[in-house]
Order: C-alpha cells, then structure tokens, then sequence
C-alpha cells in the first residue's frame, strides 16, 4: 500500500516542494523515516504514533517506511509531522472519502483532496496541531505549484492566507484535517485583510516629542530618514543616543503591503510572529547586543536561519557602542550594506536573505566616555582615543552618511519643558522628501537618495555654482577623501529634498559637510 | 640591543674599504655610551672634568666607582672593555645612516658640554652638518603633555611657528601632543627644528609619530645619547630631559598636568640656569596646573613668539618677527554668519548651544559654522564641538 502527499520544506526564505510517500509492507512491525531528515524529523515517528493513537486511529502495525523526497534536499523540524500522519492514514485506508465506505478502492482515497492540497504541521502527542516556522513561505510554495490549497496549523492561518490564489485551511486536530481531506467537513479557509491590519496597526509609542534638546541630532535623524542615509551618533553616555535612535521609526513612511508581507515572511521563517499578529505592521527595529556574533548578525548556522540584519529588513538595524561589537561582526555587515541582501554559503546549503536595512549606530568620543564633555573631564590617554575609533574599520565608515555629535545635556536644557516637535510632523516632511527622490530615480530601480550610485549622484545632485565653490573648498581645506565627497553630495541632494529645491544650494551642502566630521583630520587621534 | 660582541670580520673590512675611521677619544665615547645604554640605569656620569676617553681608560674599580655601579657589577664592566669593538659598532653604525659626535670634539655643543652631566657621545640621525647649523642660532625648548587639548596644540603651533620663523632652533622630545605639535609647527615655517629621543636615534617612538620621525630626519635633526637599537624605557625620558635642557637656552612649558615629564624638564633647565616660559591656560583645566605653578614660581608668560624672543633678549630675531606678514581677510560675511562669529568662543561648543546663542535654526547653525570654517574663522575639535580660530 503506498500514499503520497505534498508538503513543504523551508530552504532560506523559499520554500521547496516535498512529496511524503509512505508504503506499507509486510514483515516485522516497523518505522523508518529517509530522505535526509534531521534529528526533529526523525522524531516524529514517536508523535505520529501517539497523535495516531489518541486521534483514534489506528496505529498501522506493518513495516512502516516513509520516504521524503528529493533525498537530496534536508529536511528540517516539526512540520512534518501532519503530512507523515496524513499519508499513513491514507496508506493504511483510514482517509477514505466520506461515503465511500467498506473496501473502497484505495487508489482515490479521499475525493482528490489529498492530491489537491499540501499539508504541514507540527502533532502533539494528543493529535493537536501545533504552529510551525515558515508557513508564509509554504502558502506561497503551494501557489506556485498550483496546489488547490494547503493545510496549516491554525495558529499559523493569519500569516499563510497573506497569500492570496491558494485555500488555506486552519487544523486545530489530526482529526479535522483527516475529517477534511476525507470530504466530511467543510473548514473555511482563512482569509485575513491586510490593508485594514496595516491601517489599524497602532502606531509606537515612541515619539520624537520625548526627546529633550539635541537640536542638531535630531535634524540629522530626519535627513537620514528622508534619505535612507545610515547614521552614526557620537557622544557620553546618557546623551540620548539610544533614545533617538528607538524614535527613528516613528518618522519613517508607514510600511507598505509589500513591504509587510516581506518583512512577514522573514519573521515567520525565523518563527518569531507572535501571537495573534499575523501581520508585522511597523517598521522593525533591531537592537542587538555588542556580544552578538556574525553569525547572529548576519544570519547561518548549520542550518541557516536569518540573522538581525535581516530581521531589521526595511528596518532599522541599531548597533549600540559600535567599537565593542566584534571586528568580525562589524566586518560581515559590509557586503549587505552594499547589496541589501546576504548571501549565506555553507556545505549543504546556499540561501538569500533579504537585508535591506538602515544601519544607526552610537559610540562613545572615547573609552571612558566623557570627551569633550563639559560635565566630566575626560581620563583616556591620546593612544587609547585612536585605538578605540581605529576598532571600526575604515571600509565600515565609508558606508556611514551621516556622522554627528550629540552632547550631554545640561542642566538648563534638561529642565526646560515647553512643546517639542511630534514625531508626526517630522514625518510628514519626510514623506514629502522620499516622493520627491522616488519621483527622479523613477526609473532607476532604486527608491531613495542613500541608494545612489558615483553615475546617478552626479546626473541627480546638480550644484548650484555657490555650492560647487563651496564644495572645492571644502574638500581642500577639510582634507576630505573622494568617497566622502561622494557621500557629500547624497546627503546634500537629500537636504535639497526636504527643502524642497531642485538644485542645491550652498547651504544645503554646508550642512551635509557638517555631517561629516568623521572624515577630518584628527577625528582618529593622528 | 645591537650585537656588541667581537664581529672583526665585519670591523675590518669595513676598515679595509675606509669607511671607518675612529680614532681613540671617540672610540672610548662609543664605547662608554654603548655600556651606559646596556647597564640601564640612568648614571649620571660627571664626565665634565674627564674626557671620555679619560674615562674610559681608567681602572675598573675606579671607573666603577665614578659610575655609581655596585661592586659585583664590575666583573660585567670589565667583560664588556675586554669584548666591545668600537669599530665594529661604527661600521654598524655608518650601515644605519648614524653619525655621533664626542664630548671633546668641536662640532659637540658647547651648551650641553656645560651642564653638569653631559653624555659622553650624541648620536644624530640627520645631516650632522645641521647640527652646527642649529647650535649658531638661539634655541629654545617647547615642552608639554601627551594628552595636550586643541587650545594646547594650537598654541604650540603658532608659539613654535613664529619662533621658527624668526630664526629660532625648536627644540623638543617628538612625544605625541604638544612635542609633536612644536616640531610640526617649526616645520610649517620651514624652521630648524631638533628632536631629542629617550631611545636610539633610529627607534620610532611611539609609532604614530612615524610621518613626523622621516620629516624630522629630512629637514630636522633627531639626536639621542643613546645608541641605535637602544628601546624606549621608561627612565630614559627624565634622562632624555636634562639634554633637552642642556641644549636650549629657554623652555617653554605650554600644557602640563601636576606631574608631568615637562616640569622635569623645566627643573633641569633652573638648574642649569635656562630661562624657563609658561603659556597659560585655562583656570579649569588639569593641564594647566604644570604652566600656571610655573608662572605662580617666577616663571615668564607667553603668549606669543615675540613674548619669548622679547624674554630672552633676541632683538634681532624679534625684528624678523615683526615684518609685515599676510593678514587674514575674512572676507563679506552674510548675516547669519556674522551672528555666527559672535556667538563662538574660544572653548569648543556643540552647534547645538552655538545655534542657540546666535538665534539660529539648527540648518543655519550648521551651513554658518562650515562656512566661517572655511574661511579659517572657526575651527572643529573632533567630539568637542567649533570654536573661533584666529
């Protein structure tokens, strides 16, 4: 007797068709499980028996053997559970469509759902169905190869019916999924409205009002945003630096249907979706410890997982006391900082992970933290100073934008109250600039300033001759390099955006020069 | 250490294709500077009635004696006069591009033959011609913290620059900070400029100061009393000092913490009678407690080159700095940046207090502070903030 079903491995962010046959044959009761699975997989042998068992059915006693093809794909975790359990019952004829009963003939078990429909899902020894990673990711795989529809754990409908062309059916039990596929229930399949979760999706909380002083932070937070410029905030600590950085999702444009699915899909893959929202509605942001490792940043491991940059995917990615981050680390995030997306290789496997992200980073002036301080004296020897700035790489802060210092507060500013600027009109401001850069790089694949590269920057950023005299000295009496002239010119175009001007003029680039006080001599202690 | 023992191979045939030549008073320089560098200790040799060569030709114990080494030392001193070959090392040393002269000889400066323990040889990386050079013009030393703040620096530079330019010989330790910044500012005034190490001539230390070190060799002097080869310790740098001292006729002290190697220096230079200059500071910094101690005990103020020349009597030299040189022009200043100007100071502030101060927004601030800045009328102190230049 052999049964097949279709389920689904996730490989990176895609997920693979895999067909689950099962035979049964004569001999010595016994169940084995190939096709390359791993320790979960081979786990299931024992959930399938007890989820059989207390579902009601029976537990076939003949030898078993499961085959999970290709062979040459891993098969990874729970999800196979339900489809390992489903093709079984089908093979020991317990998935008998409704009305067919008594020595039917196996060959159509069940109508043609069970060829129709894809399942996976995790069993719980009660024959509960338990959620699952990547369900997204599966939905879609069963739209592109044309599946009816597919059978998902209930918990994980909201996420796979984001998916439209394919029936998602929500199975809380083996024995509603049996009771399905044999064409005795009808479930509906879950639908979910997008577009209204996005518009309901509640704002942060977080609001740029909190933020006390730091006029020039601020400013610098709103161009990054317009422009997708990656920012590096420089100051003592207790300045602030975090607190703007938390609030810089608040001032970006909402995420856009597109964008949430996207960034869903990766959130599900790694199975962090919370419960009961189906939907990621905000901008991410990622804050991970300095301890992390590159391969928590970027994403791997034997069998890769995406790591915190692409979980900052349309995000923001805030790396906190950047020089303590290890250089590996730091290292890696070049590449997708370039590309916006990683590219993890290993033996048995080669994925792509989206990571197109905006990189806000803070450090301290110095190891102890307090130059140039007004408050406290700093204590770091000059060598100290250099070798703390020299731990980020030069290549890492070439791809930085925008560079600022933000200074501890002090007393008076941080007693003033009266209103502050919400959150709301910077970005409405920002949004106005982002139509303006979408508007002239229309055609060029990319959507904002920050995305430019030597060729476009030059036809885009048109200086008005104030600002190219300007420029030339500039870069003469600042000792500046040519990327930094570059990133100059981005920067500026981006400030010309919010300022709504077609050229730039001089004042739109004195500022961007402002942002770059990384690139001036003395900035690494020399 | 370099290779001290017997190499005749190498003496002679460096002897045979006349390279070197070293007669017996030199020879004993080298010899005695080689195993004083060795020994590691700072022995304060009171060579000044004694030639080296004297000296050296002494007994043991006697020698000993005058050297303040311990009597089972004295085995290791005999040792090393039975094994050095001086020509041998100045075979090694002409390799390395190292001159040295003798306290004795001509060409040693007679200002630091007259202190009260001068080194019985200084080995000079740079044209040793310069050095006679620089010994005819005045000098003075310029000397100062490691961890200098920007106003330190900058002070330094024009102090230096000025002096420089008036004919005057920089003299300092090529430390970081405000050593660095006297030789560089002596440098931009294409000055004479001498560096004294606390290691061997050709020994970069500290290693930053690598640009500065070929700089100095170039169109400077670096001279030490130690041999090539000779690493940066501790206790060579008070050492190092007293020929600092030894061979200006005045120090300037510009940035000091309580206890710094700078007031080594300044002490060194009362004891030999030098004029000692303070720059003051700013009441609430550390880093003036070394000048304004100085200034409190009787010690000149600076301000300016011309302070110093006036101090030390240089008449002629202050002339020279009086000439009429180049005045800044800053040039029409719009509206904004006339508020600008007003609102900096000479300590570093964030633009965000600048901005406030002058009534501006936060993008004016900051196209007014990059624009006066290029005009040379404000300057930026990395993580400090712009303050007014000039």
């Amino acid at each position: 007797m052999l049964a097949r079903l279709h389920s689904h491995a996730v490989l990176g962010m895609e997920a693979c068709p895999v067909e689950v046959e099962t035979d049964l044959g004569w001999g010595l009761p016994a169940f084995s499980i190939v096709g390359l699975p791993d320790a979960a997989v081979r786990e299931s042998k024992e959930r399938v028996r007890a989820g059989m068992a207390n579902s009601g059915y029976d537990f076939p006693l003949r030898r078993i053997t499961v085959n999970l093809a290709p062979a040459d794909v891993r098969k990874e975790g729970p999800a196979f559970d339900l489809p390992i359990a489903l093709s079984l019952l089908a093979a020991s004829s317990q998935l008998r469509a409704a009305g067919n009963g008594g020595g039917g003939a196996p060959a159509a078990p069940c109508g043609g759902r069970i060829e129709t429909f894809s399942a996976a899902g995790e069993l719980s020894l009660d024959g509960s169905v338990r959620s699952i990673n990547g369900a997204l990711s599966m939905a879609e795989g069963a739209r592109r190869l044309g599946h009816r529809g597919i059978l998902v754990p209930a918990e994980n409908a909201g996420e796979a019916a984001l998916v439209d062309g394919v029936e998602v059916i929500p199975v809380a039990t083996l024995k509603q999924a049996v009771e399905f596929l044999r064409g005795k229930a009808a479930i509906r399949p879950a639908g979910v409205d997008a577009a209204a979760m996005l518009a309901a999706g509640d704002g942060s909380r977080l609001d740029l009002a909190d933020v006390k002083g730091q006029a020039h932070a601020r400013r610098a937070l709103e161009v990054c945003a317009a422009g997708c410029h990656n920012l590096l905030m420089i100051g003592p600590p207790g300045s602030g630096k975090t607190m703007l950085a938390r609030r810089l999702p608040s001032i970006l444009p909402p995420l856009g249907i597109r964008e949430a699915i996207e960034v869903t899909r990766i959130y599900s893959v790694a199975g962090l979706l919370g419960d009961g929202m189906p939907l990621i509605t905000r901008r991410p942001f990622r804050s991970p410890h300095h301890t992390i490792s590159h391969v928590g940043l970027a994403g791997g491991g034997g069998s890769p997982c995406p790591g915190e940059i692409s979980l900052s995917h349309l995000g923001v990615l805030f790396l906190d006391e950047l020089p303590e981050f290890s250089r590996v680390a730091l290292e890696t995030l070049r590449q997708p900082m370039e590309d916006g997306t990683v590219v993890i290789a290993r033996a048995l496997a080669r994925v792509v992970y989206p990571a197109s992200f905006m990189l806000v980073a803070s450090m301290n002036p110095c190891p102890c933290g307090h130059l140039g301080d007004s408050r406290r004296s700093c204590t770091c020897p000059p060598h100290r100073v250099a070798a703390y700035r020299g731990r980020v790489s030069g290549p890492l802060l070439d791809r930085i934008d925008v560079a600022v210092e933000v200074p501890g507060l002090d007393k008076a500013e941080m007693l003033r109250s009266g209103p502050r600027e919400p959150s709301a009109a910077v970005a409405a401001r920002v949004e106005e600039a982002r139509r303006r850069q979408s508007a002239r790089l229309e055609d060029s694949g990319i959507f904002c300033n920050a995305g430019m590269d030597t060729s476009q920057a030059e036809r885009c950023c048109r200086l008005e001759p104030a600002a190219a005299r300007l420029l030339e000295n500039a870069i003469d009496r600042l000792g500046l390099s040519a990327r930094a002239h570059h990133r100059i010119l981005k920067v500026a175009r981006t400030i010309a955006d919010l300022d709504g001007a077609a050229g730039i003029a001089a004042a739109h680039l004195a500022e961007a020069v402002s942002y770059r006080s990384i690139d001036r001599k003395g900035w690494d202690g020399t | 250490m370099e290779p001290k023992g017997k190499n005749p191979a190498a003496g002679e045939a460096a002897i045979a294709a006349g390279e070197a030549t070293i007669n017996g008073e030199r020879a004993a320089a080298l010899s005695l500077s080689c195993f004083l560098a060795e020994h590691g200790w700072p022995l304060r040799v009171p060579t000044g009635k004694k030639t080296p060569g004297e000296l050296w030709q002494l007994s043991e114990r006697y020698l000993a004696g005058l050297l303040g080494l311990a009597s089972k030392s004295i085995p290791r001193l005999a040792d090393f006069r039975d094994s050095f070959d001086a020509r041998a090392k100045y075979a090694v040393l002409q390799r390395q591009g190292v001159e040295f002269v003798t306290l004795g000889e001509n060409c040693y400066p007679e200002f630091l033959a007259g202190i009260h323990d001068p080194p019985p040889a200084l080995f000079i990386k740079g044209d040793p011609a310069r050095l006679t050079e620089f010994v005819k013009q005045p000098r003075v030393a310029i000397v100062g913290a490691r961890a200098a703040s920007p106003y330190g620096l900058d002070a330094t530079a024009a102090i230096a620059s000025g002096l420089a330019s008036a004919g005057v010989c920089v003299v300092s330790g090529m430390a970081v900070g405000i050593d660095a910044a006297a030789h560089r500012g002596a440098l931009s005034a294409n000055g004479a400029t001498l560096a004294v190490l606390g290691c061997g001539p050709d020994v970069i230390y500290p290693a930053v100061n690598r640009k500065l070190y070929a700089l100095l060799a170039s169109r400077g002097l670096i001279v030490s009393e130690y041999p090539p080869g000779t690493r940066a310790l501790p206790w060579r740098f008070p050492a190092r000092n007293r020929i600092m001292a030894g061979l200006s006729q005045a120090v300037i002290v510009v940035e000091a913490r309580e206890k710094s190697g700078a007031l080594i220096t300044a002490d060194f230079c009362l004891e030999e009678g030098r004029d000692v200059f303070a720059v003051p500071g700013s009441i609430f910094s550390d880093l003036s407690a070394g000048p304004h101690g100085l200034i409190r005990s009787g010690a000149g103020i600076v301000c300016s080159a011309e302070d110093v020349l006036e101090g030390l009597g240089l008449e002629e030299q202050r002339q020279l700095l009086l000439e009429p040189g180049d005045a800044r022009d800053p040039g029409d200043l719009n509206e904004t940046e006339n508020k600008m100007l007003q609102a900096l100071g000479g300590q570093p502030q964030h633009q965000d207090v600048l901005a406030a101060r002058a009534g501006l927004d936060g993008p004016g601030a900051a196209a007014a502070l990059v624009s006066l800045e290029l005009r040379g009328l404000a300057c930026l102190d990395a993580a400090r903030g712009y303050r007014r230049k000039g």
